[in-house]
């Protein structure tokens, strides 16, 4: 049992760290279709940096710096170019999938995989005492970024509700013209949000390297920013609803392994399919009730 | 008593401070929207900006809110010029306005909305639902600081915005049209707030259609018509109703020109009816009641709609254009009950050219889609062949239609208004129409662009088509419709057929329209006055 809420705590903290990222976006009126992208790139310059520095937290560092880079210039192009923002985000996919496959590539080829290994080190934080509960002391035996998470949930919450600047940001997602009326600069705004989801999924990039595997590996990503914007809706724009939800869909995942490792008979390939087909029930079920900023991935448009 | 932010050494309010405008002028491509207006307002007053559709009311307070910058002219604050370049401006020099669409933000609650005017980016301040709360006690009224702006009514989004200007001590609070999305009882109980307002020594400007609103309810009255001051008056001066009427729709110079001298009678016995509408009573949703509405509209006639904007002429293009079926009484189209036709077929049939082309275009497609939107079907699929036929009709109609843009393939939002309307109109006008509402189709159109207009309409009745022609201005009505019906109140005050109608006998009816004569049918105000035994309150 604690395992499966260790695997459950691992998979889910990814999740959690780009739907929140997803959230301040959205929130704000952009749909960050890159997070995936931002994970993915951002898992490689952790892994690469973290090598080269020979520092964790270095690589961490630089992950948050080219998170920051492309939320900000994504932002630009979606909001400030209005390009479309799911062609945008998707394209953007694409090519980080492509550009991070190339640069492992090139540089495993001059230095190896050691060239993309997160140097050892102690990779848990023990919290003593709550670490050291039965069952529930999984959760308190992690790797410091699972911390940086929770923390981010009643921190992003009192933020988004219970600040003049969340509630600006809010204002923006909803309704451009009412904000820009009051005075407000959506434009500005929505870039910065942009920003600011860059920077929690790289973070979620960040962890996939170095709360897990500790290397960089072929699209390792693998979707998770996709269900990352499943959680969104499932936890209905809210930090806290996107915990929970980040912790089925990590459950879901941890069961699945478990499932395999205990050799039940059924199809692997259906076993390794259960998170997503627990995003598709999840999504259809929760899409009636789901209602999503107004202004949600529509380009600006301002009179004058 | 307030204090103005930013000026406080200014002292106390209410003394003597004014604000006004010299000389305003702003274009509109050709189009002239304000033409030299002077106005000056005075805090402590309630001043109405009277004006009908396009005289320039929304332009002017436009430009003070820092939405618009005007081209030429200045505005001045206790006669020190200022410059107003965004909402922002507007707000530091005390100056607040409430559009006509609510600007607060839907999903946000009251108080979070006027967080975003009052608070910093901090946490937000605990004592400013009190303070929300005191001032609505103040000015009068209660307000649910935590409820969220979606579930009120728009009567208490207007006063929340109201308030929030008032708290964030505003000189001046502008409001454009507040009345056109409320209630008759909501109506009433805004004026009162303003009178309070007043009393509070605020600037309150409101901008109306309504001649009777402006006279019970301000102190001071201005008159716009065609972008410039046409009247000024005190409350102890106002003229005469009639006076005022003529000065906002204009043309005095036409007085006893009548119908018979623009055309012979174009209508015979012979047209039949394609039109019928017996007994319709009641109001689409966010519209003001129809009573008991009676018009028969026969084949190949322009029937001009007359009346003061607001009087039910949008509800009957509603009815006409069938997007509102009444509960109470019948409309019929060649003796078919029109909620029988169905849409498909109404769409070929009934033409509607509504008084705001943005609900008329589909922006972000071509002209050429545009313009063979409602022929295109499953079967007429966009295959090349289709493509190069529907564009080459495009083609012909951007001709004859003289819409001005770079080629049929250019997109419908980047044309100017003038051309968008054509658009609608070639459109429209390209359908095999039993009948066509034409709701101030001339709206915002120059001269050149509005003879064309009124061609194609009667080129179109004779043609054999029934058209129902709304317009401010009573020249146009004289010039274009075979006969005149003149709306006031949601019911017909009267049918002027050819060579009774004239500027005097149209605007005396519109003066009932106004509810100035004593005769005029039952008040729609439902506050228990007395009405007639034909009182529609049976409906409520």
């Amino acid at each position: 049992m604690t395992d499966i809420i260790a695997a459950s705590v691992l998979a889910a903290v990814p999740l959690l760290l780009a739907a929140l990222g997803g959230i301040i976006a959205e929130r704000a009126g952009v749909l960050n279709i890159g997070l995936e992208g931002m994970m993915l790139s951002a898992a490689l310059v952790a892994a690469w940096v973290a090598a080269s520095a020979a520092t964790e937290v270095a690589g961490i560092a630089a992950a948050v710096g080219i998170g920051l880079v492309l939320g900000l210039s994504l932002g630009g192009i979606m909001v400030a170019l209005r390009g479309d923002q799911v062609v945008v985000g998707i394209a953007f996919n694409i090519l980080a999938l492509g550009l991070t496959s190339y640069a492992l590539d090139v540089i495993t080829g001059r230095g190896g995989l050691q060239a993309l290994s997160v140097p050892s080190g102690s990779i848990r934080a023990r919290i003593p005492g709550l670490a050291d509960i039965p069952w529930i002391g999984a959760f308190f035996d992690q790797h410091y970024l699972a911390y940086v998470a929770y923390a981010l949930v009643p921190i992003l919450f009192y933020a988004l509700f219970r600040t003049g600047l969340g509630t600006r940001l809010r204002a923006c997602g909803e309704f451009a013209e009412g904000a820009r009326a009051t005075g407000l600069n959506v434009l500005r705004t929505r870039i910065l949000a942009m920003g600011a989801s860059g920077v929690l999924a790289a973070l979620a990039g960040a962890y996939l390297v170095v709360g897990d595997i500790r290397l960089f590996q072929q699209n390792m990503s693998g979707g998770r920013g996709y269900i990352a914007l499943a959680v969104i809706i499932l936890g209905r724009w809210a930090p806290f609803g996107s915990l929970g939800a980040a912790a089925l869909f990590g459950a879901s995942v941890a069961i699945s392994f478990d499932v395999q490792a205990r050799g039940v008979g059924i199809p692997s390939q259906v076993v390794i399919a259960m998170p997503y087909i627990v995003t598709l029930i999840a999504i259809a079920i929760a899409g009636k009730r789901a209602r999503p900023p107004a202004e949600e991935g529509r380009p600006l448009q301002l009179s004058n | 008593m307030n204090v103005v932010p930013g000026s406080s050494a200014n002292g106390p309010a209410g003394t003597g401070r004014s604000l006004s405008v010299k000389g305003l002028v702003k274009h509109f491509g050709r189009v002239k929207a304000n033409d030299g207006i002077d106005v000056s307002f005075s805090s402590g007053e309630v001043h109405a900006l009277l004006g009908e559709n396009g005289a320039g009311k929304s332009t002017l307070i436009k430009i003070l809110a820092g939405v618009y910058h005007q081209d030429s002219g200045e505005i001045l604050i206790d006669g020190q010029p200022v410059r107003i370049d965004n909402p922002s401006h507007a707000r530091r020099h005390g100056i607040a306005v409430v559009h006509q669409h609510s600007t607060l933000i839907p999903r946000l609650s009251v108080v979070e909305n006027v967080s975003l005017q009052e608070g910093g980016a901090g946490p937000l301040d605990r004592t400013l639902a009190q303070r929300l709360v005191s001032t609505a006690e103040r000015l009068g009224f209660e307000l649910d600081p935590s409820s969220d702006v979606e579930t009120l009514t728009v009567g208490d989004r207007q006063r929340v915005e109201i308030a929030r200007a008032f708290l964030a001590d505003a000189r001046f609070i502008i409001l454009d049209e507040p009345t056109t999305i409320l209630a008759p009882t909501e109506r009433d109980a805004l004026f009162g707030l303003l009178a309070r307002l007043a009393s509070e020594a605020v600037g309150v400007v409101f901008v109306t259609h309504h001649l009777r609103e402006a006279i019970e309810n301000s102190e001071r009255m201005t008159v716009l018509r065609r972008g410039t001051v046409v009247g000024h008056f005190k409350r102890a001066a106002i003229p005469s109703e009639r006076e005022l009427v003529r000065l906002m729709v204009g043309e005095l110079d036409l007085a006893g020109r009548s119908l018979a001298q623009t055309d012979a009678p174009r209508t015979d016995e012979t047209t039949t009816e394609c039109i019928r509408i017996a007994g319709v009573s009641g109001a689409p949703e966010d519209g003001r009641p129809l009573h008991g509405l009676d018009l028969s509209i026969r084949r190949g006639e322009v029937l001009g709609i007359a009346g003061v904007e607001g009087n039910g002429q949008q509800e009957l293009a509603a009815l006409l254009t069938g997007a509102w079926a009444p509960a109470v009484g019948s409309i019929e189209l060649e003796g078919r009950p029109l909620k029988n036709v169905p849409s498909g077929e109404r769409i070929k049939l009934l033409g509607d050219v509504p008084d705001d082309h943005m609900f008329a275009t589909a922006d972000e497609l071509t002209v050429w889609e545009n313009v063979g939107l409602s022929e295109m079907a499953w079967w007429r699929a966009r295959t090349p062949l289709n493509t190069r036929f529907f564009r080459q009709v495009a083609r012909e109609r951007v001709r004859e239609f003289d819409i001005r843009t770079p080629s049929v393939d250019g997109l419908v939002g980047q044309l100017s208004g003038g051309n968008r309307r054509r658009v609608v109109i070639a459109r429209e006008l390209s359908k095999q129409l039993k009948i066509l509402v034409a709701s101030y189709p001339t709206k915002g159109l120059d001269v050149r662009s509005a003879e064309q207009v009124k061609r194609w309409t009667r080129e179109l009745a004779e043609s054999g088509t029934a058209v129902v022609y709304m317009s401010s201005e009573l020249e146009e009505l004289i010039e274009v419709s075979d006969r005149i019906a003149v709306l006031a109140r949601g019911r017909i005050a009267g049918v002027l057929a050819t060579g009774e109608a004239t500027v005097d006998t149209i605007g005396a009816l519109m003066l009932g329209a106004t509810g100035v004569r004593a005769t005029g049918g039952p008040e729609i105000t439902p506050s228990g006055r007395e009405d007639g035994p034909d009182s529609p309150s049976g409906q409520s």
